[in-house]
């Protein structure tokens, strides 16, 4: 790449940077301005700018953060609008289109809604708009159109010291109404990919709530479809031991469920002859791991850091699926990471791969151990049903023979994979 | 005198001993020669019962291998040396040698250990007799296994391809003692693929190819055969390998 | 409410207590164990009929299957079957035994397999008998194989031996147990009696590293007098 087109592309990528930094400049004026001098004046030291391309970062902040401050006041304009169209909270009817998927809080969905044709106590209004509803049937998706009757109200807005300006982020949503709906008639559902992933969200959920106890299913609804409801004692616990991440489908679930799924879809692919002696097996795992990351995105409840890394993982996979090395670092040429990358690492992993798998198998073991603080697992229930049958053998040999077999299930898994992801005789040599 | 009576002995799917007659008298030193796989090793690991017989019978001074309650003597009258030595590691060179005495034999410690040095000078090695295996050449650590072999006094010396691991130099070493040994007039079975050596000491040579005995016959007889064409192809196969050996 | 949170110099005797009857349960059951694993490996080595799937089976089920569920198992189960009486400290060096027992068997008779056959050869062609063999030439150099694995298990089991205060055992985490009901005040208690363990095996695992070491070391004195080509 000549020189002047990799400066070409320095700027752009400054300047997309620096508009979306003009936007985070409502939020935090100050902090952001000093950061964006910090960064040009560094680079104009290091000699990686030219007045020009400085000119050009700085328009774009100033661009960016005109046009976030622009989207603040439409959306306080809207809100004032719909307070003195629609008043006190009022009884109202209409049609809406579900626009965001719908998420379980406590034991109602919530989800944001297009209103259109509104009527408030008798009176039809001229206001169309945005507004999370509470309530619904428990299958309802993006783009159905249902007919709701509902209590409406003007959001509740908290703004204090320590909350912050709660304005931007109210922005983004542009929600100026909520409240609980009295009833739902679909009238149109939607059938399109992103209405069949929420049904599929509402399918688990059913599943979670018929499978596990009333105290413990919002924990497994927080780890599989990212709803985090949890009982506000719980919630505490959480966040007072830190631990609060675990229950978060992040970004980082994402980044290793997909790099899993496209290696095994790869290994999977070399095997098939026709396909590997004619194009590159690599390329096609990829291609399907991009559609892939984005309905497990959706499917885990589409949180903020997932969906960033569903985009980073979806350029890496394009990369990949172009032809491309993903070699992020050759851009900023650091060769010793690449050598981890390329050498180190996929060695060294598959020394691991044995070891971990049998570290696995010892913490699923473990896992008995939490009987004693009172969580539900197989050992406090196996406890439970000794006490209440007295037959403490009978229950305890049952629970021994179902731990041998859950960890001869979790061994033949790591085998498996082990003997997948080792597939070339040379590695199994070194590994052995 | 050892009775090989039509043993046979297969592992797995592949029989190793088809049908194979043998007598050793005593004093007598045996070359057991022939083709890599033909089964002169297992032979001689059956004399002493280390791999069981599927068919025939060995009869070592009239006592059956086959009985098991006997096995025990047939061992410590036939000494066997190892191709890969088989030193025990983590002993000295004395105790290697004095071990099978005292616990088998139940010679004191004393007579033992004065027993082994003894052989020890008799190889060359006095001095060696506090070093451990791993601080010894092969040759030495094979001299070492001979003494191993002699201290337990046997009549049968069975000597399992004993060069095969050594370079030549080494090998001129260990040829040394196994000379000076037969001519002392130890009955001597000897599998190996020193051609000259075998016509120097032993006294009869039985050739072996594809598990079965092909020849057993005096030396001179053998060496000068001309009428045998696997005997003759053999020679020539090995005379060939030496003379490739031997260009500078 | 007043509650006492301080700690006194009983309290520290009291833990000092604890963390012998510790040492207690660990030695002994860890000295019983090593001695099923020795003779259940010899079992397996032999190929005993009967026994040595019996053996295979028990080290399969013992190893795969949580403590904990083999102590209540041992505690609760077997006394309501065959009617005895056990007290919790009998029952938890009994689960720990033989759940030691069934690692150990791994160990040792993966050491004694890791011995070339060239040795067994040697000592048997001698004449020395299957006893006399273990005893002279497999075992000392079984045990130099055996010694990091072993260390290893002894750390973790003592770890582990945490687990039979939930019977009852006034052992150490029993007695923090206690205090802890009595004090309330766990980050006080929790961290000290983590501290007793860790007095206890650090040594150990310092141990066991230096063994490792030590081991490659002595590999030169393995040589080329066994089954490996120089």
């Amino acid at each position: 790449m000549s020189s002047s087109h990799q400066d070409a592309v320095d700027t752009l990528l400054l300047a997309g940077a620096a508009l979306a930094a003009g936007g985070l400049a409502v939020v935090a004026p100050w902090e952001v301005v000093f950061a964006a001098t910090a960064v040009l004046l560094a680079a104009k030291a290091a000699g990686r700018i030219g007045p020009g391309a400085t000119a050009a970062v700085a328009l774009a902040m100033a661009l960016g953060w005109l046009r976030a401050a622009d989207v603040v006041r439409r959306h306080e304009a809207e809100r004032a609008d719909a307070n003195a169209s629609m008043g006190p909270p009022a009884r109202c009817s209409g049609r809406a289109r579900v626009e965001s998927s719908p998420v379980r809080v406590r034991d109602v969905l919530r989800w944001d809604a297009h209103l259109d044709k509104v009527s408030c106590d008798g009176r039809p209004l001229a206001w169309r708009g945005r507004a999370t509803l509470y309530g619904g049937p428990d299958d309802l998706a993006r783009g159905d159109e249902v007919d709701v009757v509902a209590t409406l109200a003007s959001p509740q807005r908290l703004w204090n010291a320590s909350s912050g300006d709660p304005r931007p982020a109210e922005a983004l949503r542009d929600i100026v109404r909520s409240g609980g709906t009295l009833d739902v008639r679909t009238v149109r559902r939607a059938s399109g990919v992103l209405s069949w992933i929420d049904r599929v969200r509402a399918g688990v959920r059913r599943r979670i709530d018929a499978t596990f106890a009333v105290d413990v299913a919002p924990m497994a609804r927080a780890l599989v479809l990212g709803e985090s409801d949890l009982a506000p004692d719980d919630d505490r616990s959480f966040r007072a031991s830190g631990l609060s991440h675990l229950l978060a489908v992040s970004g980082m679930h994402l980044v290793l469920v997909m790099a899993l799924a496209v290696q095994a879809l790869e290994g999977l692919l070399t095997r098939v002859e026709q396909i590997a002696a004619r194009v590159d097996a690599g390329r096609i795992a990829a291609a399907i791991g991009v559609p892939v990351a984005w309905i497990y995105a959706e499917l885990a409840g589409a949180g903020g850091s997932t969906v960033r890394a569903a985009w980073m993982a979806t350029a890496a996979l394009l990369a990949r699926a172009l032809g491309r090395r993903t070699d992020a670092t050759r851009a900023f040429g650091l060769s010793r990471f690449q050598q981890y990358r390329h050498v180190i690492l996929p060695i060294a992993f598959r020394f691991a791969v044995r070891p971990l798998g049998s570290v696995f198998v010892n913490l699923v073991l473990t896992t008995s151990v939490l009987s004693t603080i009172t969580i539900n697992d197989l050992m406090s229930n196996a406890e439970n049903l000794a006490s209440e049958t007295f037959r403490p053998f009978e229950t305890y040999l049952v629970v021994l023979v179902l731990y041998w077999l859950a960890t001869f299930a979790v061994s033949a898994v790591v085998n498996l994979a082990s003997a997948l992801w080792l597939r070339r005789s040379a590695d199994r040599v070194a590994v052995r | 005198m050892i009775e090989v009576d039509r043993i046979g002995k297969s592992f797995g799917s592949v029989e190793v001993l088809k049908d194979v007659s043998a007598t050793f008298a005593d004093g007598e030193v045996v070359a057991v020669i022939g083709p890599s796989g033909g089964g002169k090793s297992t032979l001689i690991r059956c004399i002493n019962g280390l791999e069981r017989l599927d068919r025939g019978d060995i009869r070592v001074d009239g006592r059956s291998v086959r009985n098991h309650a006997a096995l025990k003597a047939i061992r410590s009258s036939c000494a066997m040396v190892f191709q890969q030595f088989n030193l025990y590691p983590h002993m000295t060179v004395l105790a290697n040698i004095s071990l099978a005495p005292t616990v088998v034999l139940k010679k004191p410690r004393a007579a033992a250990e004065a027993k082994a040095r003894e052989l020890l000078d008799m190889v060359g090695l006095g001095d060696r007799a506090g070093a451990y295996p791993a601080q010894l050449s092969g040759g030495q650590q094979q001299r070492v296994g001979i003494c191993r072999a002699l201290a337990m006094e046997p009549r049968h010396l069975l000597l399992d391809e004993v060069t095969s691991a050594l370079d030549p130099e080494m090998t001129a070493e260990v040829l040394t003692v196994i000379e000076r040994l037969a001519k002392a007039g130890t009955t001597m079975i000897l599998v190996n693929h020193e051609m000259e050596f075998a016509r120097r000491v032993a006294d009869r040579a039985i050739f072996m190819e594809a598990g079965r005995v092909v020849a057993d016959q005096p030396i001179r007889q053998f060496f000068g055969n001309t009428q045998d064409p696997r005997i003759q192809r053999f020679l020539t196969k090995m005379t060939h390998q030496r003379s490739e050996a031997d260009r500078p | 409410m007043y509650q006492n949170t301080s700690l006194n110099w009983n309290d520290a005797l009291l833990l000092l207590d604890g963390l012998g009857t510790t040492l207690f349960i660990f030695v002994v059951s860890f000295a019983a164990g090593s001695a099923i694993g020795f003779v259940l490996a010899i079992i397996r080595e032999r190929r005993v009929p009967v026994l040595a799937q019996l053996a295979a089976a028990y080290v399969e089920l013992f190893r795969n299957s949580p403590l904990l569920v083999q102590l209540f198992l041992l505690f609760f189960g077997v006394p309501s079957i065959l009617g005895i009486h056990l007290t919790p400290l009998a029952a938890g060096l009994i689960t720990l035994a033989i759940n030691t027992g069934a690692f150990m068997t791994v160990i040792i008779q993966a050491a004694i397999e890791e011995v070339p056959r060239g040795q067994w050869e040697a000592a048997r062609a001698f004449g020395l008998g299957y006893l006399a063999t273990m005893r002279h030439v497999i075992l000392p150099q079984a045990v130099r194989t055996m010694i990091p694995p072993t260390v290893s298990l002894a750390v973790g089991q003592l770890q582990v031996s945490s687990l039979v205060s939930i019977v009852g055992v006034v052992e150490l985490t029993k007695i923090g147990t206690n205090l802890n009901l009595r004090t309330l005040a766990p980050f006080k208690i929790w961290p000290i009696v983590a501290l007793g363990y860790f007095i206890v095996s650090k040594p150990l695992s310092m141990l066991a590293d230096w063994s490792e070491a030590r081991l490659k070391g002595p590999a030169e004195r393995r040589g080329i007098g066994t089954d490996r080509l120089t």
